[in-house]
């Protein structure tokens, strides 16, 4: 038997070398965690109920409603809460959140070779980095952290999720329902998301109770009821997402009025109480409104990360560098 | 520039005026000698300021981020975001500094998005 003399080397992109535990599509455009079936479930329950909306409600009220043509706002404003959601769903879900990339080997060195910021007590080797370091910010002293995965000090605010194994910029929480954890970069379409759905959902039982009460003054309720069906599961369906979401929608209206984050309400980091001393919370605007104006037309910050470059495999991951390279002779 | 004589060190982040990007000032040992101490504050405050304009809540940004959501952020799918821009000149910024003013000295800063905004990278022959 002939042996190949030569291994073909194929190319890969750099998504396929990301350490994080993240799934990838569209060659490394769109990522998520590990667990989408809960992503996927909710997407098809949006698309679902507004399929039977725009089959039974939205016929029923162009027809039934008076003066007739005014009841073409009913399936245009039903589209729009459709669009709006999964938009806003696709946006929470699908992109990077903000992971900050870890530090490349040259960069560990430089930092473990800096030393100790200050002494991490017995048990770590000298010239090791510390686990804290104390910086200044926006008048208070805070500690960072380094974080042991990604080779990095923390910055304020960030944190690391175990389930994603990543450090991710301002970090919210880790969201089930939309797969993927809620930080700097989708924290506003998070918010909008949870928003649209808790409206759409009230206009969606309202038009329910509107078909059913217009059909019943033709044919009694009962025959109402088992005439349109699916008014009935729109009803429960939207009922039940209205009921979970609200909540939530309105404990981030709280949060983002307090300029915290789910991590930080939780951990008490502003919270004099726990805190036992005076803190403040520098990140608060002027006041309520700006704070709504920076979480939700603030600036977009780009992803850090390049997964959709090509790399060379050569064993262990290339990494990409736009001037350095260029550097060596 | 000699590979085996090429030393780096990483310019870290400044957190005191918040968690917005900002580089620190403070001239670096290493570079004493290399370059004046004023051109390389200039060069670095330079890029903090691209950043600061990148995060900044002026009417631009509050006008592009409202038109943005009224489309359900499809906009981004057409146009560059303000902040990808200003990331854009600060790399560009660099990269004239390098040309102009570090290269000959035997320095290389740079490009901080290839660190994730963590720190400026800063190559110099030893």
């Amino acid at each position: 038997m002939v042996k190949a003399r030569y291994q073909l080397i194929m190319p890969l992109r750099k998504y396929q070398k990301f350490p994080g535990n993240n799934r990838f599509w569209c060659c490394g455009a769109l990522m998520s965690s590990r667990q989408v079936s809960i992503l996927i479930f909710c997407a098809i329950i949006i698309v679902v109920v507004s399929a039977l909306f725009f089959a039974f409600d939205a016929r029923f009220l162009v027809v039934n409603v008076e003066p007739l043509g005014v009841g073409v706002i009913f399936p245009v404003l039903g589209v729009l809460g459709l669009y709006f959601s999964m938009s806003f769903l696709f946006k929470t879900g699908c992109i990077d959140s903000g992971i900050l990339p870890r530090a490349l080997p040259d960069e560990i060195a430089y930092m473990q070779s800096q030393g100790d910021e200050e002494p991490a007590g017995s048990g770590r080797t000298l010239g090791a980095p510390a686990r804290y370091k104390t910086v200044q910010h926006m008048g208070q002293k805070v500690k960072l952290k380094w974080c042991v995965t990604c080779n990095l000090w923390r910055p304020p605010r960030a944190s690391h999720c175990g389930l994603c194994n990543n450090c991710y910029e301002n970090f919210d929480h880790h969201c089930p329902w939309v797969g993927n954890c809620v930080a700097r970069r989708n924290y506003r379409y998070f918010y909008l998301f949870l928003t649209t759905i808790a409206v759409t959902g009230v206009y969606m039982m309202a038009c329910n109770i509107t078909v059913i009460v217009l059909a019943s003054k033709k044919m009694g309720f009962g025959d109402a009821l088992k005439t349109y069906p699916g008014s009935v599961i729109e009803f429960c369906v939207s009922g039940l997402a209205v009921i979970s979401v609200s909540g939530l929608s309105c404990m981030h209206t709280w949060l983002i009025a307090r300029m915290e984050t789910t991590n930080e309400d939780i951990k008490g980091t502003f919270n004099p109480r726990k805190q036992g001393r005076t803190v403040h919370n520098p990140y608060r605007r002027r006041n309520c409104c700006l704070n709504f104006l920076f979480v939700i037309c603030g600036p977009f910050p780009p992803r850090f990360l390049s997964l959709i470059v090509q790399i060379l495999y050569d064993g262990e991951a290339a990494h990409f560098m736009s001037q350095e390279q260029s550097v060596y002779v | 520039m000699d590979r085996r004589n090429v030393r780096k060190i990483f310019v870290q982040r400044d957190y005191s005026r918040g968690t917005g990007v900002r580089f620190s000032t403070d001239f670096p040992r290493e570079l004493t000698g290399k370059v004046d101490e004023t051109t390389y504050r200039t060069t670095i405050e330079n890029v903090n300021q691209c950043f600061d304009e990148a995060e900044a809540l002026g009417c631009c940004n509050v006008l592009e981020g409202c038109l943005a959501c009224m489309t359900g952020f499809a906009l981004h799918y057409c146009f560059k975001t303000h902040y990808e821009r200003c990331v854009q000149d600060a790399a560009k910024y660099i990269q004239q500094q390098n040309r102009e003013v570090y290269e000959q000295r035997g320095i290389i800063l740079g490009d901080p998005m290839d660190r994730g905004l963590r720190c400026v990278s800063t190559l110099y022959s030893h």
